[in-house]
């Protein structure tokens, strides 16, 4: 079919939409195609970026070579997720104009991020996940608790993005549930199946700027039907605390949210993969440019609900105000525009937490079972292998998890915050003080995610992340002060142990697992 | 005390420029990077 | 970022379980602290913890129209949903408060109402037919909206600012001292490399 045949049929397949099913912002045919369309697409780049996928480095950190502007889109991509989209609205409209500058405080994270990025390349250079830096790090005794949050942290996320995917694309389409979520999920372990870390960030970019100028179409649609004096008159008038400067929950908002930004980035191998992959040099900046990219978002996506009421729009559900304002004022062109934008915003993270879970399971469980049993580290080929299985396996039990679409959005992730937010003072200090001991460290993360989950459910969620990451520093210094230590940190730098796919003369562990491993090549790693 | 309504458009509007200038950025940097041969 | 894709369901939980509410807070503080880190230990299963606690039985949509919960507690940052049964035949659903305003006007039979001051609220739904009549009318809602004080909402304001602070302090300073060293650094370098130090290839 040609291009002008796909346009018509899309468009039949809208107007369909309209008169058929007036219920639906999109009819579900227009839905499936809109699915079938980005499904191929991100497949097909994925394949496409896979090619350079021909070792576990370039697998799993793509080559650690990847420039400025894949690097920036990364960031951005990765940290819009469909919460940003959906529930930024949602925010501005329960704690107001601090709301949404509460949410987009969470690109102080990103900002933060950028030198510890740097100082992570250096530190690491062979380094492929953070747990293995707090493993190098702290030992056992750190990386225990330190695994156990960022594997709850990426499963909760992951499955919290699936369930999204399903209710979304149910919501905007009628695409039943099991339906969307299982499209979404499968389209993102395919592609990150195929290319790995070269397929993440390449579509990644992709991702990124239909994104920024979706938001900006919706945006300026907004504008042209509603002035933003009526919205503040409306909310004036008739939800005042939302214009508050002294709204007490939002201000104890502020801090918990940036907070809790900050824990997520600090901790979770979705971002120190990154570092990992990024050109020496290009990690700082990338973040910077990241955060400062993604700074707007929540903000315009926040406007979205702050005009509902202004709209005349009445809201059910409040993390659907955002897709519902876009496809009242755009009718069927909105609907397909907030529909890809969020296909997009799902698809960036769901690939970001595929690949770097895959490593945390590879690199920090399978590796060092494999290794505790057979006594030899794994070969390259065969981490590659894993990687695949582990990707699959992730992805299964993602979807069954996902699958009998329990809860309302993103109710599995209720104790994240506090548990985030007590590792950012062991990876800061970790990274910085030669005297962060590993007692310190475990007790920061144990006491500060025990305080915080009391203080969320004394408080509220809004205090959850913020006394997590303030009872854990203190904990985290008082340890030191007590238990001091003296490390070297040149020791990071070096290998664990030479790969056995760079000494052939050892023979890797099993000879018949290099056996049809695509993209495999028999002279070992890229840079290694 | 409320926020006032220079603000309000204030960050709808700076949000609204800077989101627009980020994706054209994104592109301009692809293109450097993509005339130096330093994408990956 | 999806941190935030808690709020509207835990308000909702909040409301919907409020006479357990009521009880728990009665539970003692160490209890809770107990539980707490029992969560923690059993993180691997939170996952399906957390799911099945999110798991609400669905009940039956009673004829009448009515609020789910009539007495929806006290909020105290100004926002709950109202919730009520659907009626046959309604092609909308219109909420009004005391002063008869109306809140909400849509198809679902739920309605969020945020950003209200400190106060008592009174809403009832009307249930429209597809010709504007009103087919039913439902009993009051009450909610009430007790905003947390202000002076410990800033003191937590202060100590979030502060954390975020040293967080940055350290960082700032750390990247401060590796670019010292980097660069062959002042007589201070070697006192400042015991606090900390680059990696092999600075």
């Amino acid at each position: 079919m040609t291009a002008d045949g796909w346009a018509e049929g899309i468009f039949a397949i809208l107007l369909f939409s309209q008169s058929v099913d007036a219920g639906r912002i999109l009819s579900p045919e227009a839905g499936y195609v809109m699915l079938l369309l980005f499904g191929v697409a991100w497949i097909g780049l994925g394949i496409w970026w896979g090619r350079r996928a021909t070792s576990y480095d370039g697998f799993a950190v793509a080559g650690r070579n990847v420039g400025l502007a894949l690097g920036t889109a990364t960031a951005v991509a990765t940290w819009v997720t469909s919460n940003t989209t959906m529930l930024a609205p949602q925010f501005a409209l329960q704690l107001g104009i601090w709301g949404a500058l509460a949410y987009s405080t969470a690109s102080f994270g990103l900002f933060a991020f950028a030198p510890l990025s740097g100082r992570i390349r250096r530190l690491m250079p062979h380094g492929y996940t953070a747990v293995e830096f707090v493993r190098r790090r702290y030992g056992r005794l750190g990386s225990i608790p330190f695994l156990i949050i960022s594997l709850f942290y990426a499963m909760t996320w992951l499955i919290s993005m699936a369930m999204a995917g399903g209710k979304l694309l149910n919501a905007l389409s009628g695409i039943p549930y099991e339906v969307g979520m299982t499209v979404v999920l499968a389209v993102c372990v395919l592609y990150t199946l195929f290319g790995g870390m070269y397929a993440v960030i390449g579509t990644d970019f992709v991702q990124s700027i239909i994104i920024l100028i979706g938001l900006v179409v919706v945006a300026i649609a907004v504008l042209l039907h509603v002035d933003i004096a009526d919205v503040h008159q409306q909310l004036q008038d008739d939800r005042p605390m939302l214009l508050s400067i002294l709204f007490p929950a939002a201000l104890m908002a502020l801090f918990n949210n940036m907070l809790f930004g900050f824990g997520e980035i600090f901790h979770s191998n979705v971002w120190w993969s990154r570092a990992f992959a990024m050109r020496e040099g290009v990690g700082p900046k990338a973040y910077l440019l990241g955060g400062l990219l993604w700074l707007p978002v929540p903000i315009v996506a926040g406007f979205l609900g702050l005009a509902a009421p202004a709209l005349g729009i009445g809201v059910s559900q409040p993390d659907t105000v955002g897709p519902l304002v876009a496809a009242t004022l755009l009718g069927t062109g909105g609907a397909l525009l907030v529909f890809v934008v969020v296909f997009c915003s799902l698809a960036s993270s769901i690939d970001s937490l595929l690949a770097a879970t895959s490593d945390l399971v590879v690199n920090d469980i399978a590796e060092p079972l494999a290794k505790r049993i057979s006594g030899t580290p794994a070969t390259d080929p065969v981490k590659r292998r894993w990687s695949l299985f582990a990707i699959i396996g992730l992805g299964v039990v993602t979807w069954c998890v996902a699958y009998p679409n329990i809860g309302t959005l993103a109710t599995v992730l209720f104790f994240a915050g506090p548990m985030v937010g007590s590792c950012i003072w062991p990876i800061v200090g970790g990274l910085y003080f030669r005297r962060s001991s590993p007692i310190a460290a475990c007790m920061a993360m144990v006491v500060g995610t025990s305080i915080g989950l009391v203080a969320y459910f004394m408080i509220g969620w809004f205090v959850a992340s913020l006394v997590g990451a303030a009872t854990s520093g203190l904990v985290f210094f008082i340890g030191m002060y007590l238990y001091p230590d003296d490390f070297d940190f040149r020791s990071l730098s070096h290998l664990p142990g030479p790969p056995l796919a760079a000494r052939p003369e050892d023979g890797p562990i099993d000879p018949s697992e290099r056996i049809g491993m695509v993209g495999d090549i028999s002279s070992g790693g890229e840079t290694r | 005390m409320m926020f006032p309504l220079w603000f309000l458009e204030l960050i709808v509007v700076g949000g609204l420029t800077l989101c627009g200038v980020g994706a054209a950025a994104l592109i301009v940097f692809w293109i450097l990077d993509f005339k130096e041969k330093r994408i990956w | 970022m999806w941190m935030l894709g808690q709020f509207n369901t835990r308000r909702t939980r909040r409301t919907r379980r409020t006479r357990r509410g009521d009880r728990a807070l009665t539970c003692p503080l160490l209890r809770r602290a107990v539980a707490a880190a029992v969560l923690l230990i059993g993180s691997s299963m939170m996952v399906w913890g957390s799911v099945a606690m999110a798991a609400e039985p669905e009940s039956e949509s009673p004829p009448a129209l009515a609020f789910v919960e009539t007495q929806l507690g006290v909020s105290r940052e100004g926002y709950f949903t109202l919730e009520w049964s659907a009626v046959e035949g309604a092609a909308l659903y219109r909420v009004r408060d005391r002063a008869d305003q109306i809140a909400y006007q849509g198809v679902a039979t739920k309605s969020f109402q945020s950003g209200l001051s400190d106060g008592v609220y009174r809403f009832y739904v009307e249930a429209i037919g597809d010709d504007g009549e009103i087919l039913a009318t439902s009993a009051e809602a009450v909610a009430t909206v007790e905003h947390w004080r202000l002076a410990p909402s800033l003191a937590l304001f202060a100590i979030g600012a502060i954390v975020v602070g040293g967080i940055g302090f350290v960082i700032l300073r750390g990247r401060w001292i590796e670019k010292q060293i980097a660069t062959g650094g002042d007589d201070r370098t070697s006192m400042l490399q015991t606090e900390v130090e680059s990696g092999g290839e600075s």
